[in-house]
C-alpha cells in the first residue's frame, strides 16, 4: 500500500451567459448600424468600430477566463448521494505532504497555493482528488471554484456566477491507491501502520476543527501519515507529474464562445465578399487570438495595460489593412439587382488585377455635380426628367471669374486630350483628396475650390473638370455611378458597395460623337484606384482609436491603485523566490524578500516607506499617492 | 480562564509572563527583602502619565488602518471566532500605544500584528490560526 500515484486534472472553465443588458446593448448597436446604413449617415464606421471592439472584448473575455480564483475545499459528500457533485480536493506539491486544504489561488492559468502550510519548491500545483475508489466513481465531474468579483465592465455584459464551474477535462493517471484506504475504512491496514494518527484529537488544532467541520476527520489520519517511505513515494509521484505544463491547452480556444461566434462570422462574411481580404483578416485575427492566449496568464485582459495595447494593435492592424473595405459592415450599392453582376469568363479574365478595365455603372439621373457643388447654373429641368446642358453656353460665367480668366489665359486647346493633359498637369501638384472637404459657399465657389482650398472628392473634381472643359469649348458632362467593385470568385460575381460610388467626366471634341472618359480623381490620388484613397476615413479611425485609448486609460486611471500594483509586485517576487507564507504584514514580506534578493533592498525599502506614509501616516492624498506611484514606476 | 466569553471580552490584553529564569526564581525562593512601598522611586508622575495618554490617543489612525482592522474582525468572524467591536476598539488603541513606543506617530499593519496575539488571544480559541490566515495589507 505504500505505492502512491497522483492524478492530475486539467480544469476548464464552463462559461456564464451574457446578461440581458449585454444582449440589449448588442441589439441596440446592431440596429443602429443597420439604420445608419439605410440613411448613409456616415455613423456606421464609428458603430462598426464599436461593434468590433465589443466583439474583441467578448473574445478577450472568452479567451482569458481564469482571473483570480479561489478554490475552497468543500465538505466531502460521498458521490453515491448524487445530490450535487461537490468534490473536495486536496492540495499538494512535490515537496510537501498535503495539509490544510483550505484555499487555492488561481491566477491566469497558473495556480498558486495560498495556504501557509505549503511552502513549495515548485510553483506547480497538483490536485489530489479526494475520491473513494469505488469502481465507476472515479471520475470527478467538476470542481467548484470561487471567483473574485470581476471588473465592472466585465460584469456589465457578462453574468458571472461567483461560483464558476470547472470541468475536469483531462486526467493524467488513474486515482491513487494511497487515498483509497481511508475511504474503504480498511481498519486492518490502518492498524498495521503505527505511524498513522487515528485520533482526530491528535491533529493540530486548526486541522482538527476543519476536519471535524467538514466531515473529513476520519480520512485525515491517512493523510497525516508521516512514514518516510510513503512521503518519498508520494513526493516522487508528484514530482513526475509536476513536470508537465499546467497552462490551458491552446486547442481549448477553439471551443470558446467568442471564438465560435465572432471569428466564423467574420470569416464567412469576408470570404463571400472578398476572398483574399477574408484570408488575410482571418490570419490577422488568429495572430491576435494567439497573442491573447499567450498573455492569458495575466490578469483579465482589460485590466492590464499590456493587453489593451495588444487589443488596440490588433484592432488597428485590421482596420488599417481593411480600412476601406470593412465589407461586412458596408452596404451593397443601392441599385437593386444590379449591385451584383454576373460576368462572362472573358470579362472576368480582363478584370482580374486591373482597375483600368473595371466596370462602371452609370447613374446619371441626378442633378449635375457642377451645379450641386459649384452652382454653375447648368441645371435645366425638362419635362422628360432631369436634363442638363453639356455646353459652355449653359454656364453662369459670373460665378467663376477667376476660372474663366485662367481658361482664357492658359487653355486655348484644340482637343479634349490636350486640355485634360494641361489640367492634369495643373492638378497633380497641390490638390488633395478628402471625403469631408466642407462646402464651397462663397460667391465664387468654383474659384474657391480651384485656386484657394484645392480639396475635394471625386464629384468636386469631376464637376470642376467638366466645367473647365466646357469653358474651353468642349462638350462635357459629369457621370455619377459606381466604379471598381470587388470580384468574388466564390460567388462568381462582381459586387458593388456604397463605398464604390464614384463620379467622373465624359467629354467630346466638337463635331465627334464619341465620348471620352476622363477620371480626374486619379490625378489627385494616383495611388488608389478609381475610388480614391479615403484619407479622411483613416483620419476618423485614428480619432476613434485615440478616443478608445482615452476612455480606457481614463478607466484605468480611475481604478488605478498603486497599492494593488505594489502588492502584485511583492507577490511576483515572492513567487519567484518561492515564498508562500501567509499572515505576514507588508513589512515582514519585504524583510523576507530583502534576504532573498539583497540587490532590491533599496527599492523595496523605499517603496515600503512610501506605502506606509501614504496609507498609514495620514489619509492618502493625491500628492503622496503620486509619489508612491512614481516609486513604483521605477521598478 | 473560566470566565464567560462576555466577561473575558472586557480584558484588553492578556499577556503571558511565562516562568522566571532559574536565577530569578532562586532569588524569589530566597525571599525578597521587604521594602517600604513609600520608598519606591516615582518613575512617572501623574501628569506625565496623563500627558502620555493624550500623546498615544493622538497617534494617527488612518482610514486604511481602520479598514484593515474591520477586515480582520470580519475575517475572524468568518472563521467562526467572534470578535466583538470592543475587541476591535482595543486593537486600535493598543496599536496606537505600540506605534507610540516605536516612536512613530501613525499606526501600521505591523503594530496591529504585533498586538494581535495579546488582544485576541483570550477572546478566541485559535488566535494563531486566525492571524496566520489573514492578509495584512492596507
Amino acid at each position: 500500500m505504500e505505492s502512491f500515484s497522483a492524478s492530475r486534472f486539467r480544469l476548464r472553465r464552463l462559461y456564464g451567459v451574457p446578461t440581458w443588458r449585454g444582449l440589449v446593448m448588442f441589439l441596440i448597436v446592431g440596429a443602429a448600424i443597420w439604420f445608419s446604413m439605410q440613411n448613409d449617415s456616415g455613423v456606421e464606421l464609428w458603430l462598426a468600430l464599436l461593434m468590433i471592439l465589443l466583439s474583441l472584448v467578448y473574445l478577450l473575455e472568452a479567451s482569458d477566463p481564469l482571473r483570480e480564483l479561489q478554490i475552497s475545499v468543500l465538505p466531502f459528500d460521498p458521490p453515491s448521494t448524487e445530490t450535487e457533485s461537490r468534490i473536495p480536493i486536496l492540495i499538494s506539491n512535490p515537496t510537501q505532504v498535503p495539509s490544510q486544504p483550505l484555499f487555492l489561488q488561481l491566477k491566469g492559468s497558473r495556480i498558486w497555493i495560498a495556504t501557509a502550510a505549503l511552502p513549495a519548491k515548485s510553483s506547480e500545483l497538483i490536485l489530489l482528488p479526494f475520491s473513494p475508489s469505488k469502481p465507476g466513481k472515479q471520475n470527478l465531474p467538476s470542481v467548484r471554484i470561487k471567483m473574485f468579483p470581476p471588473s465592472k465592465l466585465f460584469r456589465f455584459w457578462r453574468q458571472i456566477d461567483p461560483h464558476v464551474d470547472f470541468q475536469v477535462i483531462a486526467k493524467a493517471e488513474e486515482p491513487q491507491p494511497l487515498l483509497e484506504r481511508g475511504f474503504e475504512k480498511n481498519e486492518e491496514s490502518d492498524l498495521a501502520d503505527p505511524e498513522l494518527i487515528r485520533d482526530p484529537r491528535m491533529l493540530p488544532k486548526m486541522d482538527r476543527k476543519l476536519f471535524q467541520k467538514t466531515g473529513l476527520a476520519y480520512h485525515r489520519p491517512i493523510l497525516m501519515s508521516h512514514s518516510n517511505r510513503t512521503l518519498q513515494a508520494r513526493s516522487n509521484a508528484l514530482k513526475k507529474l509536476s513536470e508537465e505544463n499546467w497552462v490551458e491547452p491552446f486547442s481549448q480556444i477553439f471551443k470558446q464562445p467568442g471564438f465560435l461566434v465572432f471569428f466564423p462570422l467574420a470569416a464567412v462574411t469576408y470570404l463571400f465578399r472578398n476572398v483574399q481580404g477574408g484570408v488575410i483578416a482571418f490570419v490577422i485575427s488568429m495572430i491576435v487570438v494567439i497573442l491573447f492566449w499567450y498573455f492569458q496568464s495575466m490578469k483579465f485582459a482589460l485590466n492590464s495595460l499590456r493587453n489593451i495595447v495588444v487589443l488596440l494593435a490588433g484592432l488597428s492592424l485590421i482596420l488599417y489593412t481593411f480600412g476601406d473595405r470593412l465589407s461586412f459592415f458596408s452596404s451593397k450599392a443601392k441599385l437593386g439587382g444590379a449591385a451584383e453582376l454576373e460576368l462572362n469568363p472573358a470579362t472576368i479574365g480582363r478584370l482580374k488585377g486591373s482597375h483600368e478595365t473595371a466596370i462602371e455603372l452609370f447613374l446619371d439621373h441626378r442633378p449635375p455635380a457642377e451645379d450641386r457643388y459649384f452652382k454653375t447654373g447648368t441645371f435645366d429641368q425638362t419635362d422628360d426628367g432631369l436634363r442638363y446642358s453639356v455646353e459652355k453656353r449653359s454656364l453662369n460665367i459670373s460665378r467663376m471669374p477667376k476660372t474663366a480668366a485662367w481658361i482664357h489665359g492658359n487653355l486655348q486647346t484644340t482637343s479634349v486630350k490636350e486640355a485634360s493633359a494641361a489640367i492634369e498637369h495643373w492638378w497633380r501638384e497641390g490638390f488633395r483628396y478628402s471625403l469631408s472637404p466642407g462646402t464651397f459657399d462663397g460667391a465664387h465657389p468654383l474659384d474657391e475650390f480651384l485656386f484657394d482650398r484645392k480639396i475635394g472628392f471625386c464629384e468636386h473634381y469631376a464637376a470642376a473638370l467638366a466645367t473647365l472643359l466646357k469653358l474651353d469649348g468642349f462638350e462635357a458632362r459629369v457621370v455619377v455611378g459606381y466604379s471598381g467593385g470587388s470580384w468574388n470568385p466564390v460567388l462568381q460575381k462582381l459586387t458593388y458597395e456604397e463605398a464604390d460610388a464614384h463620379a467622373w467626366v465624359e467629354a467630346r471634341n466638337p463635331g465627334t460623337k464619341l465620348w471620352l472618359r476622363l477620371d480626374p480623381t486619379l490625378w489627385v490620388s494616383p495611388k488608389e484606384n478609381l475610388r480614391g484613397e479615403d484619407f479622411s476615413t483613416l483620419y476618423n479611425m485614428a480619432v476613434v482609436t485615440a478616443g478608445i485609448l482615452l476612455v480606457f486609460f481614463g478607466l484605468q486611471l480611475g481604478r488605478f491603485d498603486p497599492r494593488e500594483k505594489f502588492l502584485n509586485k511583492l507577490e511576483k517576487l515572492e513567487q519567484r523566490n518561492q515564498l508562500f507564507a501567509t499572515g505576514l504584514t507588508v513589512t515582514e514580506r519585504v524583510e523576507h524578500l530583502v534576504v532573498r534578493q539583497p540587490s532590491l533592498e533599496q527599492k523595496l525599502r523605499d517603496t515600503l516607506s512610501a506605502y506606509q506614509d501614504t496609507y498609514f501616516a495620514a489619509e492618502p492624498h493625491s500628492q503622496s499617492v503620486r509619489r508612491f506611484s512614481k516609486l513604483l514606476r521605477r521598478w | 480562564m473560566h470566565l464567560p466569553e462576555s466577561e473575558l471580552d472586557r480584558f484588553t490584553l492578556q499577556l503571558k509572563l511565562g516562568t522566571p529564569g532559574p536565577d530569578t526564581e532562586k532569588q524569589i525562593l530566597r525571599g525578597i527583602p521587604q521594602k517600604n512601598l513609600s520608598q519606591l522611586p516615582e518613575l512617572i508622575s501623574h501628569e506625565e502619565l496623563v500627558h502620555l495618554q493624550t500623546e498615544v490617543a493622538a497617534v494617527t489612525v488612518s482610514e486604511a488602518f481602520l479598514d484593515l482592522t474591520v477586515r480582520f474582525l470580519n475575517h475572524s468572524r468568518a472563521l467562526g471566532e467572534f470578535l466583538s467591536p470592543r475587541a476591535g476598539r482595543d486593537l486600535v488603541r493598543v496599536s496606537q500605544a505600540i506605534a507610540f513606543l516605536r516612536q512613530r506617530n501613525f499606526v501600521t499593519a505591523d503594530d496591529l500584528k504585533f498586538c494581535l496575539p495579546a488582544v485576541i488571544g483570550h477572546r478566541t480559541k485559535d488566535a494563531d490560526g486566525i492571524i496566520q490566515r489573514f492578509a495584512f495589507q492596507a
